[in-house]
């Protein structure tokens, strides 16, 4: 947790998106989608190249983020060739719109399993065998890092007035909207946005100061 | 959400995001951002892990406050003014039985100790327990025969414990302390029926 970033929170409410953090690295300038179609579509391998090297890490994210670890490098380059021979059959007509396609076809790429998950387990109920289940389930070591997170998360919750914690879980776990829970709570939007930042900060805080101990009893 | 190049999403895009509450027009073009920008891939990594662990602490303080809030309705309905008159009347019930029990009941017979005595002071003293009935025997042989002789316990200092009157039987006054004495030390005073000191008997209780 030592990654998070707190300074942000504090920040006025911003709209959508945000200027370069100038902190952080800089988001990567738009590459020229036109000609990388161009090379794309007449098979130049640097082509190929910049293509994977822009979008793996973000497929690769994305379907992880979704469809869990199993199989992934595998989805991965299943969404490398659709974009290709697409690409090649010219259906991407507006170059310039390639971030907005390789999106699509990940989305798509997502529905489909997910829809063949669910087509396979409607196909074998009640068959003696089981069902081949993707595996969504975090590694021991994911499962452990959650663990932890989820304690601190714990005593940031119990350090924190009954109100701010009900503020908390009504947004986190009840999903209720900022607007709802603010009508509902008498709250504006100033004080529980404060109160998420700080609750943030303070996790951001125990996970840091974890973190300095473990490696303090590492080096002891 | 359209970003410019070197933009970056903003942290409450992509909590709303983590949490699945972004409105569609935002989410595409959020996400063909978070394609080719690793930055925010990270953050967004970050965003989730929170997310998840706060519902995760979330839920799991709930059910602890709900099961809490369980036992406690459990144990207000259970005691309801009635049931808690009916429980207190009960207990009293209870008490007052084991209290009549406790004082009918004969104190827990301890078996008397018995001692002769047949030394006197400057001699080395009988020892006997503490707090524990005692059935004394004093010796009186050479010692004038009387139809009855007086008793005196006294302790260290001289203050007077008990005293009562026994005859003489087969060469020995016996007398019982049903109270038995605190640890100290005591001597046993033998007097004749007029008031004459005849012996002293050391006794040391432990």
């Amino acid at each position: 947790m030592a990654g998070f970033n707190t300074e942000a929170l504090h920040a006025p409410q911003e709209t959508a998106v945000t200027a370069a953090d100038p902190t952080g690295p800089a988001a990567p300038p738009g590459p020229n989608w036109t000609d990388l179609v161009a090379k794309i579509k007449l098979d130049d391998q640097s082509g190929m190249e910049d293509l994977y090297r822009i979008f793996s890490r973000g497929v690769r994210f994305y379907l992880c983020r979704q469809l869990g670890p199993q199989d992934l490098e595998d989805k991965v380059h299943d969404t490398f060739l659709i974009v290709v021979q697409a690409v090649r059959r010219g259906e991407l007509r507006e170059p310039e719109r390639l971030m907005g396609f390789v999106r699509t076809v990940v989305r798509r790429q997502v529905a489909g399993h997910i829809d063949q998950a669910v087509h396979s387990r409607r196909q074998q109920v009640g068959l003696e065998s089981g069902t081949a289940v993707m595996d969504l389930n975090r590694d021991p070591e994911e499962s452990a890092i959650h663990q932890q997170y989820e304690e601190i998360a714990r005593r940031v919750l119990n350090s924190i007035s009954k109100r701010d914690r009900e503020i908390l879980t009504r947004f986190y776990l009840l999903e209720q909207s900022q607007q709802e829970i603010c009508t509902q709570m008498n709250l504006t939007e100033t004080q529980f946005r404060l109160l998420k930042s700080r609750a943030k900060a303070r996790f951001g805080e125990l996970g840091k100061r974890r973190l300095a101990r473990r490696g303090a009893l590492r080096f002891a | 959400m359209q970003l410019e190049p070197n933009e970056h999403i903003s942290e409450e895009s992509l909590e709303s995001y983590a949490l699945g509450s972004l409105s569609e027009p935002l989410v595409t073009g959020l996400e063909e951002h978070l394609l080719i920008c690793p930055a925010c891939q990270d953050k967004l990594r970050e965003f989730d892990a929170y997310v998840a662990a706060m519902r995760g602490a979330a839920a799991r303080l709930d059910r602890e406050d709900e099961s809490r809030k369980t036992f406690w309705t459990r144990v207000s309905e259970a005691l309801t003014v009635r049931r808690l008159t009916w429980a207190l009347a009960l207990m009293t019930l209870a008490l007052v039985v084991l209290a009549v029990r406790l004082s009918l009941s004969p104190p827990p017979s301890i078996e008397p100790f018995a001692i002769v005595l047949e030394t006197s002071r400057g001699s080395q003293a009988q020892h006997a327990p503490a707090r524990r009935p005692l059935d004394l025997s004093l010796d009186i042989t050479a010692l004038p025969a009387f139809p009855t002789y007086q008793l005196e316990t006294v302790d260290a200092s001289g203050r007077v414990q008990t005293q009562s009157s026994s005859t003489a039987s087969q060469g020995r006054v016996k007398t019982s302390l049903a109270k038995g004495l605190r640890s100290g030390n005591y001597f046993i005073r033998l007097y004749s029926p007029s008031g004459e000191l005849l012996r002293e008997y050391g006794l040391q209780v432990d």
